[in-house]
């Protein structure tokens, strides 16, 4: 598809934006010593590229790119190394406030497509509640009175390209404008989303389960800025194979008045992947500090500690992470 | 696949992108979160908009900062106003016609950044002003219509003739007449102010003709009989 778009529009213009990656992370976990990788971060070079089209009548094509090289710790030594690929999109405006997405790109669903955490320690529901935070397929997005909407259609395998058991995945999201001090939003989700063993995309991860797991969720979301104060949350019920789910979020960020480079935040999460049984839930909470060096730079730490009801066990991990993204 | 297979792939794949050659943007220091959104609401009649990131390093380098920091008569931050930092302008259409601008600066507030973005007509002159962001306890003040409202019909040349007014009466100075909406975030008020003439100069070195509205800002002052 984008090869006809390039091909068929007369292009006046392009703006292009390359940018380098630098990602070192780095941890101590209770349980596990030392750690080479978080939850969504490993020790990684990458690159971005950005590219809008435009002609007389106005910007038609945005693309963007991000891949990584990423070193996985707890792999095999052979293993360890595997190519990322997080946004690969191309966006076509069919008109003002409508647009068509096509290419690898967050879901439409909860707070992930709103919020950057593309390089930060601290994620959303998404990993868990989807099991990814992007996927291959198509999108399209507009805006009804004051309301912003999403819809994806995509093939619910996550990082790399592959479909099994007709996995799929329809995502929905309606929700106020990104400028208010308070935003919240609703989503939809219905899919059968593969899980993978690990996140790359080149080579392909081994599936961690052979068929596809049948979600249907509804979401809420909201965040609200408050001074120097960034409230954050969501909530999700659904089920996987007819078992009741649900799972919530919330997070506050504190910006320090005196050295606005540095940010504090503070987050907690719960899951229960089986309302009918007992035992089945985990909870996480995490602490973190941000420290933005200069515009290229930023220092993160983050403590968190996990605890799952079944059987008392309880992890602590510390991470340290130095993440440079700067042009080219 | 090995590990050396795509390393190899890697560098390849990284070598074509510096080869490519291509014009390169630094980081965006305050782009739209909704675009389409915002240009349809201020410009109900535009079709379309075009989108430039422009630098002012790409533009004059440290001359040019320097510059700047002239015209504002203040410093430019390291952090929030590197020299690379990229500034959206978004140039509206009807048709192919050009009917306005749409541009945001990010600019620090007492607890923490703000974002505020102008709408401006071919003159220069700011047609709408609003905060994509702002961080204050007063932000309910900040974001009221009737205080954005003061700066609708400013332009460069309003910021240039209250500079130039140092003592006494101050004729038809426009920026004096705004009031602060806020009780206790003077500081958000005045860097309200900063941020506003700062995105005015930007957008005049990098959009208009330097004959426009900033030279027409000196006519004036000379007209009234104030000091250049």
């Amino acid at each position: 598809m984008l090869t006809v778009i390039l091909t068929t529009v007369p292009c006046l213009a392009a703006t292009d934006s390359l940018y380098a990656e630098v990602n070192f992370i780095g941890g101590y976990s209770s349980t596990e010593r030392w750690l080479g990788k978080s939850m969504s971060q490993k020790n990684a070079l990458g690159l971005e590229y950005f590219r809008r089209f435009s002609n007389e009548y106005g910007d038609y094509l945005t693309c963007d790119f991000q891949v990584r090289l990423a070193y996985d710790s707890t792999d095999p030594r052979k293993d360890a190394w595997a190519i990322e690929v997080h946004n690969a999109w191309a966006e076509y405006k069919i008109g003002l406030g409508k647009k068509l997405r096509a290419g690898h790109f967050a879901p439409a669903f909860g707070l992930e497509p709103l919020v950057d955490t593309h390089g930060t320690i601290l994620q959303t529901l998404a990993p868990m509640n989807i099991g990814f935070k992007n996927d291959w397929g198509v999108g399209f997005s507009g805006f009804l009175g004051d309301y912003d909407y999403q819809l994806a259609a995509q093939i619910g395998s996550g990082m790399s390209i592959r479909r099994r058991d007709s996995s799929c995945l329809f995502t929905a999201r309606i929700g106020t404008p990104a400028d208010s001090d308070l935003q919240y939003g609703l989503s939809l989700l219905y899919g059968e989303t593969l899980k993978a063993k690990g996140m790359g995309t080149i080579p392909r991860p081994e599936l961690a389960q052979d068929g596809a797991v049948l979600k249907k969720r509804v979401g809420m979301d909201a965040q609200y800025l408050f001074g120097s104060y960034l409230f954050k949350g969501e909530s999700v019920y659904g089920e996987n194979d007819g078992i009741e789910v649900v799972g919530a979020l919330i997070e506050v960020d504190y910006t320090v008045p005196e050295i606005q480079e540095l940010k504090i935040q503070l987050q907690g999460s719960f899951w229960d992947h089986d309302l009918s049984e007992r035992y089945t839930e985990s909870v996480l909470l995490s602490a973190g500090l941000e420290y933005q060096v200069n515009s290229d730079l930023a220092l993160r730490a983050a403590w968190s500690t996990d605890s799952l009801s079944n059987n008392d066990m309880q992890e602590e991990q510390v991470f340290l992470q130095m993440y440079y993204f700067a042009p080219f | 696949m090995t590990s050396k297979t795509i390393a190899g792939i890697s560098t390849l794949v990284l070598a074509l992108f510096l080869l490519q050659g291509v014009e390169l943007h630094a980081a965006v220091g305050c782009s739209l979160n909704d675009p389409d959104r915002d240009i349809k609401r201020i410009f109900p009649k535009s079709t379309g908009y075009r989108t430039q990131f422009i630098t002012i390093a790409e533009r004059g380098g440290q001359p040019l900062l320097k510059q700047v920091e002239a015209k504002l008569g203040d410093k430019l931050d390291p952090v929030y106003e590197a020299i690379d930092v990229g500034y959206a302008y978004y140039m509206v259409l009807m048709g192919k016609d050009v009917i306005g601008y749409v541009h945001g600066v990010n600019e620090k507030g007492m607890f923490g950044g703000m974002q505020i973005i102008l709408a401006t007509n071919l003159d220069g002159q700011i047609v709408n002003m609003y905060y994509q962001k702002i961080s204050s306890p007063e932000s309910r003040s900040f974001r009221d219509k009737a205080f954005a409202g003061q700066f609708v019909g400013l332009s460069l040349s309003d910021f240039v003739h209250h500079d130039a007014i140092q003592e006494g009466a101050r004729p038809a100075d426009k920026v004096e007449a705004i009031k602060d909406p806020s009780k206790k975030s003077r500081n958000d008020f005045l860097a309200t102010l900063r941020g506003v003439k700062k995105n005015l100069i930007l957008h005049n070195i990098f959009n208009l003709s330097t004959t426009n509205s900033e030279s027409q800002g000196i006519q004036k002052e000379k007209k009234n009989g104030t000091k250049e």
